[in-house]
């Protein structure tokens, strides 16, 4: 597999985890090629399967140490809490901005494990990936992840069970 | 690591094994027993249907936050762009049209066969030490001769002249505005690439190469020519296409080249 055919293999679903783990657009996608840029920089190399955990590693680190030097962004995101998700003035898009908002608060809350090990496993990583990346046996993996998606539930509320279709 | 037999408990199997059941983590053997067990146990099916509905509303509510990803040429670019040693700060909405302000013909006869171009300093696409070990056949490469080359290019007087030679068919030519007080150039490695104070030729040998420019928002004046073709043209703040009509892409715009 060429350094081409696994940017495109990874690369959209790297992209769609920072952003999720940041809640920014344009940090996303700063991080996810740092993270490809990394890769190079290092000649890392082995099997398309580890490299993808270990750019989704890295990235995890890159937003970990950009929060550190920004400060806490679930404190600015409290403090003005929709001015960055409402896309439009119509009644649907400040809808779908309130859904937005919900969501992401509700990643905030979590602590770092429990949001990277839900974020991780929706891009299909396996028990024993996920148990490396947050640093915990593969036979805990279950159990927090369980967790974590009961915390996500918990703190999402009602809004969990929205749709986009719901007015 | 899979579950196996020894961490199971048949018996009322707890939330972690029902997940990793779920998730089709459990070998198996174990997952048999669990099976059998299922079909006499509602208690368990009931928390395993709870898992299950967890999970499939997690996954719709974390779709509601995500957005198309940016191109994947675009975005593989960038990354080797940066690798070349030079960030690249492209901002997605700026049109190319927007803030470049052109002082004409400015430099461009140095651009001349004999005139006195150094050799640039492109980066050297090396491959540090590897950090893992490749392993069998499906070894990722992270091939340096795959790789673009780059070249900085100071602007004279606030001008900046580019000019590819050589480029084939099916080839295609992206300008970016970005941030910074030099434009770059990128090209295929076996390209040969002569620079001085702004202005840069760039010979191309490789068919259907991408070719990337990148100019300072801030520049008085740029040219991009093509084969002795002008592409790119702005004066005093009028941006002009005078060959191909360019095609807009993320964040630049791109002149496909239909002759050699």
């Amino acid at each position: 597999m060429s350094f081409d055919d696994l940017f495109e293999d990874v690369y959209p679903g790297l992209h769609r985890y920072c952003v999720r783990l940041t809640g920014d657009e344009d940090v996303a996608a700063d991080t996810a090629q740092e993270a490809f840029v990394r890769l190079l920089e290092r000649g890392v190399k082995g099997e398309p399967a580890g490299l993808k955990a270990w750019l989704f590693k890295v990235a995890t680190h890159v937003v970990r140490d950009r929060a550190r030097v920004e400060g806490n962004r679930a404190r600015l995101l409290a403090a003005n809490p929709t001015t960055d998700v409402v896309e439009d003035g119509t009644v649907e898009g400040i809808d779908r901005g309130r859904r937005i908002a919900y969501v992401r608060r509700a990643l905030d809350s979590l602590d770092e494990r429990d949001r990277t090990l839900l974020l991780m496993r929706e891009e299909g990583f396996q028990y024993r990936e996920l148990a490396e990346a947050v640093g915990v046996e593969p036979t805990s993996v279950g159990t927090l992840l369980a967790r974590a998606r009961r915390r996500f539930a918990e703190a999402l509320g009602p809004h969990m069970w929205e749709t986009e279709t719901e007015t | 690591m899979r579950i196996g037999e020894a961490s199971v408990k048949v018996e009322h199997p707890d939330e972690g094994v029902l997940q990793a059941y779920l998730d089709g983590e459990v070998l198996s053997e174990p997952r048999e027993a669990i099976d059998r067990h299922l079909l006499g146990c509602g208690e368990c099916r009931d928390a395993l249907a709870r898992l299950d509905s967890l999970a499939i509303h997690a996954r719709e509510a974390l779709a509601r936050i995500d957005v198309p990803s940016p191109p994947i040429e675009t975005a593989r670019w960038k990354v080797r762009t940066v690798r070349s040693g030079r960030r690249v700060h492209v901002h997605r909405r700026v049109a190319v049209a927007a803030s470049l302000v052109l002082v004409a013909g400015a430099g461009w006869a140095a651009m001349a066969p004999g005139s006195p171009f150094r050799r640039a300093a492109a980066v050297e696409e090396t491959v540090p030490s590897a950090l893992e070990a490749p392993r069998a056949e499906q070894a990722v490469e992270l091939s340096a001769a795959a790789e673009p080359r780059g070249i900085a290019v100071p602007p004279e007087a606030g001008s900046v002249n580019i000019a590819f030679e050589g480029v084939g068919a099916g080839a295609s030519v992206v300008v970016y505005l970005v941030d910074g007080d030099r434009a770059t150039v990128t090209a295929p490695p076996a390209s040969r690439f002569e620079a001085g104070e702004g202005s840069a030729r760039v010979v191309v040998t490789e068919p259907a190469a991408e070719l990337v420019v990148e100019l300072p928002r801030e520049l008085l004046a740029a040219e991009v020519r093509v084969n002795d073709r002008i592409v790119y043209r702005s004066i005093a703040g009028e941006v002009s296409y005078p060959g191909p009509a360019p095609v807009a892409v993320d964040g630049g715009v791109r002149f496909p080249v239909d002759t050699p």
